[in-house]
């Protein structure tokens, strides 16, 4: 695992720094949202509904809404497949591009190489997806505002598994490809396709990013359990089926 | 297949690969027992490299068993490192990778090689890639050393320490399994030579006869020709 940390250091500081500044830029503009809501009375009726499903108050808890509706609804929640692709892309496909697996597998062998980088991998994203979910706790203890963390596991849960679901699709794109580039592009591919075909009203369960942004949540206080059941059974199956490519493939041929 | 003598570390039993309608490898078997020093001569594209990919596990798609009662230490024909990492880094990495590197025997190999340690890989040389790679293979302590071309792409004067080293491994008693593509350094190697061409075996010498090296080239040249069995 210390060569995998070691080859991601770059990446892993770049996301942290990058997260950090678009949270702290978003905390910095709370107020413009909910002042040209104000404005217009039918968004404040809606604004309203929701906060009645959440069983929030518009006046007193405005900062804890604006978190869950902006934060994982919107900026965070958006970003969590783009973090797992950036994490995932490079740890089969950089080796294959530089022709070093063979530096590996000759050293530890497939399985042990298989395993050591996706729990890496793993390991580094579902710690960065947990700091950005619960980060919003210590921002608010640290600038004395007030935060209710009553439906911070929902979301939680909903942008690990997003973010599970979006590594071990990039993951197994990694294994198949030799080059760095087309990873990206299939993934990004899949990722955009998939967001349009779930404008289709029947066909929205394909959007990934419905449950990613905790829709369900917001709607209706509840979290999908059965969507995030579904999200968690499949990427464990392409994660097996990238181990059995893995481990059939030919390398420096 | 050729029968020598000792413990079987490695069996190789009608081997084939082919890449697309190209066969690279046809049929070859071979074993290598404990103490062996096997020279597979032939020339470029011969099949010499896809044998040991085979062997390594590397290619997975061909026809054939192999039988390897060992972890080897492996050195490919294409030597690439990681052009981000020092020197330095890179044997700490291959120390987490391989606990079976002797770090300090390496470190003293690199500096026998004028490497210098907090050099990034990205600014040697290809003769001092290979040498990097040569030296992070012998350090490691296995009970049989594959190396696939050593010699290749060396300076002259890296190309004789490399073939003394790889001589006093075998002094030493180890197994070596080893590529070569040209007849100058064979002579250099008390081993057991196959020549290979176009996939095949097409010469097993288990004693080697004494001949100077122009006399090798020119015996090579006639088994290459088929004109020699």
């Amino acid at each position: 695992m210390k060569k995998e940390f070691y080859d991601m250091r770059v990446r892993i500081l770049l996301i942290l720094i990058i997260m950090m500044i678009i949270f702290i830029s978003f905390g910095a503009v709370q107020q413009l949202p909910v002042n040209s809501n104000s404005a217009y009375n039918e968004v404040q009726e809606q604004l309203s509904q929701e906060y009645k499903r959440l069983d929030f108050s518009p006046e007193e808890d405005g900062w804890t809404y604006y978190i869950y509706s902006q934060w994982f609804s919107n900026t965070f929640g958006l970003l969590v497949p783009i973090i797992a692709i950036i994490i995932a892309f490079p740890l089969f496909s950089s080796e294959s591009e530089n022709n070093t697996l063979v530096f590996l597998v000759t050293r530890k062998g497939r399985s042990f190489t298989f395993l050591n980088k996706v729990f890496s991998g793993l390991f580094v994203l579902l710690l960065l997806l947990i700091f950005y979910s619960v980060f919003p706790i210590f921002y608010s203890a640290l600038f004395s505002k007030s935060f209710l963390p009553d439906f911070l596991p929902h979301f939680s849960v909903s942008i690990l598994l997003g973010g599970l679901f979006w590594y071990s699709i990039t993951l197994l794109f990694s294994i198949i490809f030799n080059d760095k580039v087309k990873p990206i592009l299939a993934s990004l591919g899949i990722l955009l396709i998939s967001t349009f075909i779930g404008f289709i009203n029947k066909l929205d369960f394909i959007n990934t990013y419905n449950f990613i942004k905790g829709r369900e949540i917001l709607n209706s206080g509840k979290f999908d359990l059965i969507y995030s059941l579904v999200l968690l059974i499949i990427s464990m199956f392409i994660l097996s089926i990238s181990y059995l490519v893995f481990k059939n493939k030919d390398i420096d041929i | 297949m050729t029968d020598f003598d000792g413990k079987l570390v490695l069996r190789v039993e009608n081997l084939s690969k082919s890449y697309d309608y190209n066969k690279a490898v046809d049929g070859i078997s071979f074993d290598v027992k404990e103490g062996d020093f096997i020279i597979l001569l032939g020339p470029n594209g011969a099949g010499k490299s896809t044998i040991l990919k085979c062997i390594m596990n590397l290619i997975k798609s061909y026809t054939g068993k192999i039988s390897l009662d060992a972890s080897p230490a492996y050195l490919p024909e294409k030597k690439n490192l990681y052009f981000s990492y020092t020197v330095d880094k890179l044997l700490d990495i291959s120390k987490s990778l391989k606990f079976a590197l002797n770090v300090t025997k390496c470190a003293s190999l690199l500096k026998e090689f004028d490497i210098p340690l907090n050099e990034k890989i990205s600014n040697l040389s290809l003769n001092e890639v290979s040498l990097v790679y040569f030296s992070l293979v012998i350090s490691q302590s296995s009970s049989i050393y594959i190396f696939d071309e050593p010699t290749w792409g060396l300076d002259p004067l890296y190309k004789e320490k490399v073939i003394k080293y790889i001589k006093n491994l075998s002094t030493d008693g180890n197994t070596i399994l080893i590529t070569i593509h040209e007849p100058y350094p064979v002579n250099e190697f008390d081993g057991k030579l196959l020549i290979i061409n176009e996939g095949k075996i097409v010469y097993c010498q288990k004693e080697r006869d004494s001949l100077d090296n122009k006399s090798f080239a020119d015996f090579y040249k006639r088994v290459l020709k088929g004109e020699t069995k």
